[in-house]
């Protein structure tokens, strides 16, 4: 048996902050006055106040789902929690005009470069305001919006009013609710009908603060036929203390549209990271969730598709890596609510040394319907001898003309396999890295090429001095 | 009358609720129990009242329905046998015609003791209702009963049941005898709105083999019962236990089948559940490796009809090293009956190199029937070989045609499908026993389609 030693991971790429001083600051906790402080500096209308203000109201409310989820939820302290920082209101429009330290930081993460080269826009969030926010030109003259999410509520109301908070409703879980109490920045994207974006749409989260929460609003909407494929990636700088990250994204993909939502998330292993994501699907249309966590200390995030016209399709494909101290906790959900919806499941996990990675999906099939499938699949990878996995679905299926498959199995890189690659001369770490790139390839290959190299780079790293 | 009378009056007819009064009636009335024995079910009952009923917010209750399972107004039975109709059990008790030995208990009292042959007295196996060895054994039977118990969700059935338990089956095997035949045990229920909480145990010695089958099973189709059956496998090192159980109760039954398996170093069970009676039933199946090597089967079919409701939970709970255990269930749901499976396999740190497989199946032929599953995985240790599977479909249209185009006409057709389907499970017990069973589901499906449609 290979005996595994425990792994160190580097996650410094991020672990940066810069002393920032902000115009605006909501103070720690929260109350109806950070609320009505928030809606106030965005000078919102009326109707988006009162959602906040009943989003509170529920938040309050809801009890945390401890029945089910993991106790560690119960050391978030909400009191202890700053919910909105930031530097100006309006997001820069050129890089010049960014602040020199936020400069700094994204400078570090790599963002103009990747911008330069070959992205279509990008919009990175500097804690709760998007810093920077540019489209390339020949994409506004397509129709397509990309705008923050308070520059979209004011600017757009006829566009976004209709879906905000219809796909996730506050009263979704407490996190949602929160979300909604609070939500600053994000992404709101749409792409009007038939037009299809060769390029994809890039958004970079950062948490600079401690204690700072960061909660994101991102809102989609592919009018008919058209095409949009979204990357997000996450960072923050360890701090003492932990921080929350809870986002609520909403798609909608009208008939015959095409959504693919891609995320890398490295936050730092003391972030709680609690994200609701779902999805809207019409006649035809498609939404795909490509989800990778790496950071994190605790990540609960099951990204769903309601599947609402005839022959929509809804896919998850997911990698989730769990090291020392993380708690992986993802999965999907498929909602089948027409005739002929196809949806499509694959998760796999690796636990190294202590990690934690969970699966958990619903399956939801209600009687009437016809012709609906499913497939779902979880792999769980575990290198050391105190790693752990769960896996915990829960299909529901009536009447007799659906089908629904699912397959789950747990397994370690297998003591064979690294003896075949050293007899031809790979030593230890370098057979065990290989091993579990193989292990997720089929799925690293569904993500575009500059994610799928940075990942298999990412996994190397995390790899390193896994054997000895 | 005296109010102590009245109650017991009508507690021996069988009248009234379950209820503090109830019980302590019961409670006086078997006054000459010995005193661990009378501590036991009042902190059973105690437990009883103080355990919040079970809700579908539980997560071992989810797709759930604990309202149905309710005792309603049943009562345990205390009043005497009828002669005539305990001769006309004792005839119908025909399942396994062939069986060595044979108990027959009527609303938990014992109509026929077992007559083991010369041989097996000789080898010292005790095979005899509960109630008779709690008279001449209470001892022995005491560890049994006061032993740790594992529930998935019905600590309250389980309470409930320990402080009403009277009868059940007693298996013994010393240790390296081993038993060819197999041997036979029947609970039948008789009257309106009985409760029975027939308990049984079996304990296998060292190297010793034993195959036992339980039938629980209604004389009338009309009345309302309550089952609660509570069994515990225990098998010694190297051991090697099967214990099948058939549940055929009536359609105005409410069934509770609450196993615990536990297997010793290099032990063997295999447990098979046939489950096709009631209106509801929860199953649950407790899977405990506590030593190395041991191995645990669990084969289960369902077959329902009607708006019946068969809620199944099991775990597998690896504890030691080099261990397997397997659970396969197979439901076949016709017009508007449900299904749950909720499965967990829970392998510790310490428990290397486990096997460890969990299988649902739903065959769903009802357009309204509905099955939910949750097979569910908790991997601790990391040289393991775990899997779980859950499939949901109906009946292949290209095998239904194969059949077809052979002039087999569709309802036919369809019947015979769902009996393959079963295969799998039937052909794990003696073949006497998977014959009468066949017959058994397929005049279910047959009168279920004039009767279970309501």
């Amino acid at each position: 048996m290979i005996q595994a030693k425990e792994i160190e991971v580097d996650r410094d790429a991020g672990n940066f902050h810069y002393d920032t001083t902000y115009e605006y600051d909501a103070g720690v906790g929260l109350s109806e006055d950070v609320v009505r402080y928030v809606s106030g500096i965005k000078e919102e209308n009326d109707w988006i106040r009162d959602f906040r203000l009943k989003s509170l109201g529920i938040f309050d409310k809801k009890p945390l789902p401890t029945h089910w989820a993991t106790k560690d939820l119960e050391n978030i302290h909400f009191d202890k929690i700053r919910y909105y920082l930031a530097k100006g209101q309006r997001p820069s429009r050129t890089w010049e005009e960014v602040p020199d330290d936020i400069k700094n930081t994204f400078e570090r993460l790599g963002i103009p470069e990747q911008e330069r080269k070959f992205l279509a826009g990008v919009e990175a969030q500097f804690d709760s305001e998007a810093a920077y926010s540019r489209m390339k030109e020949d994409l506004e003259k397509q129709g397509v919006l990309f705008v923050g999410s308070t520059e979209g509520l004011k600017e757009h109301p006829e566009i976004f009013r209709k879906w905000f908070g219809k796909v996730i409703p506050s009263n979704d879980n407490k996190f949602s609710a929160l979300n909604g109490a609070v939500f600053s920045g994000g992404s709101f994207i749409y792409v009007p009908p038939g037009v299809k974006l060769a390029q994809p749409l890039q958004a970079y989260f950062r948490i600079n603060a401690e204690n700072f929460g960061q909660f994101e609003r991102t809102l989609i909407i592919a009018d008919e036929g058209a095409e949009v494929t979204y990357m997000e990636g996450c960072t923050a700088p360890k701090f003492e203390t932990t921080t929350l990250h809870s986002a609520v994204v909403e798609l909608v993909a009208l008939k015959g549209a095409k959504i693919q939502y891609i995320t890398v998330q490295n936050w730092s292993n003391n972030v709680f990271n609690l994200v609701t994501k779902r999805g809207l699907a019409e006649e035809e249309a498609e939404i795909k969730w490509i989800d990778c966590n790496i950071g994190s200390r605790l990540t609960m995030k099951y990204p769903g598709v309601i599947l609402k016209g005839r022959k929509a399709r809804g896919e998850v494909l997911s990698i989730a890596l769990a090291n020392d101290g993380q708690h992986q906790d993802t999965g999907a959900k498929m909602i089948h609510a027409a005739d002929e919806t196809t949806s499509n499941v694959i998760a796999k996990s690796i636990s190294i040394g202590k990690g934690r990675s969970s699966y958990r999906g619903l399956i939801h099939m209600p009687k009437r319907l016809k012709g609906c499938r499913n497939n779902t699949e979880c792999d769980a990878l575990l290198i050391n001898s105190n790693s752990r996995t769960d896996t915990y679905p829960a299909i529901a299926v009536r009447g007799d003309a659906n089908s629904v498959q699912h397959e789950a199995s747990v397994s370690k890189v297998s003591a064979e396999q690294i003896f075949y690659m050293r007899q031809r001369g790979m030593n230890e770490a370098e057979a065990m890295s290989l091993s579990v790139n193989g292990f997720v390839n089929d799925l690293v290959r569904q993500f575009p090429m500059e994610y799928s190299v940075e990942l298999k780079r990412l996994i190397d790293l995390e790899m390193e001095g896994s054997v000895g | 009358m005296s109010a102590l009378e009245v109650a017991s009056s009508r507690f021996e007819k069988g009248e009234g609720l379950i209820n503090e009064e109830s019980f302590l009636t019961f409670l006086r009335q078997r006054a000459n129990e010995p005193g661990w024995l009378q501590n036991y079910r009042e902190r059973n009952w105690r437990r009883f009242v103080d355990t919040p009923e079970a809700s579908r917010r539980d997560e071992n209750w989810r797709f759930g329905d604990p309202k149905r399972l309710g005792i309603g107004k049943c009562m345990p039975f205390q009043g005497a046998v009828d002669e005539s109709v305990a001769s006309e059990l004792r005839q119908n008790s025909n399942l396994l015609p062939a069986a060595a030995a044979r108990i027959v208990l009527l609303n938990d009292h014992c109509i026929e003791e077992a007559e083991l042959s010369e041989d097996m007295r000789k080898q010292g196996l005790v095979f005899e209702s509960l109630e008779s060895a709690l008279l001449k054994h209470p001892e022995e039977i005491r560890p049994h009963l006061e032993a740790e118990e594992s529930d998935l969700g019905s600590a309250k059935q389980i309470a409930l049941h320990n402080a009403h338990l009277r009868n059940g089956i007693y298996l013994r095997i010393p240790a390296g005898v081993i038993i060819e035949q197999t041997l036979v045990a029947y609970h039948w229920i008789e009257g309106a709105d009985r409760a029975i909480f027939p308990r049984t145990i079996i304990d296998a010695g060292e190297n010793s083999a034993v195959t036992l089958v339980e039938a629980y099973l209604s004389r009338d189709d009309e009345h309302a019962a309550f089952n609660c059956a509570v069994g515990s496998v225990k098998a010694g090192p190297q051991a090697n236990v099967c214990r099948i159980s058939v549940q055929n109760q009536n359609l105005n039954t409410a069934s509770f089948l609450l196993d615990s398996n536990n297997c010793s170093r290099a032990a063997k069970i295999n447990s098979v559940t046939l489950l096709m009676g009631s209106h509801s039933c929860r199953h649950e199946s407790f899977l405990n490796l506590p030593e190395p090597d041991g191995e645990i089967r669990l084969r289960s079919m369902i077959a329902a009809s009607g708006d019946q409701l068969f809620d199944q939970r099991s775990r597998q709970d690896h504890q030691a090293e080099r261990c397997t255990s397997d659970v396969l269930c197979k439901n076949a749901l016709h017009d508007k009956a449900r299904s749950v499976f909720a499965g967990l396999i829970r392998v510790d740190e310490k428990a290397q190199q486990t096997d460890a497989y969990q299988t649902n199946r739903n065959l769903v032929i009802g357009s309204a029937a509905e099955a939910d599953s949750m097979p569910g995985l908790e991997i601790l240790a990391n040289d393991v070989k775990c899997s779980h599977g859950a499939t949901t479909g109906r009946i292949d249209e290209e095998q239904l045609f194969y059949l077809k185009s052979r002039g087999i006409p569709t309802e036919t057709a369809r019947q015979l499908l769902t009996l393959g389907f079963f295969e799998e499970i039937l052909e794990e017990s003696p073949d006497d026993l998977s014959e009468t069973l066949r017959s058994l589901i397929r005049e279910k499906f047959e009168s279920g389609r004039a009767k279970g449609r309501s």
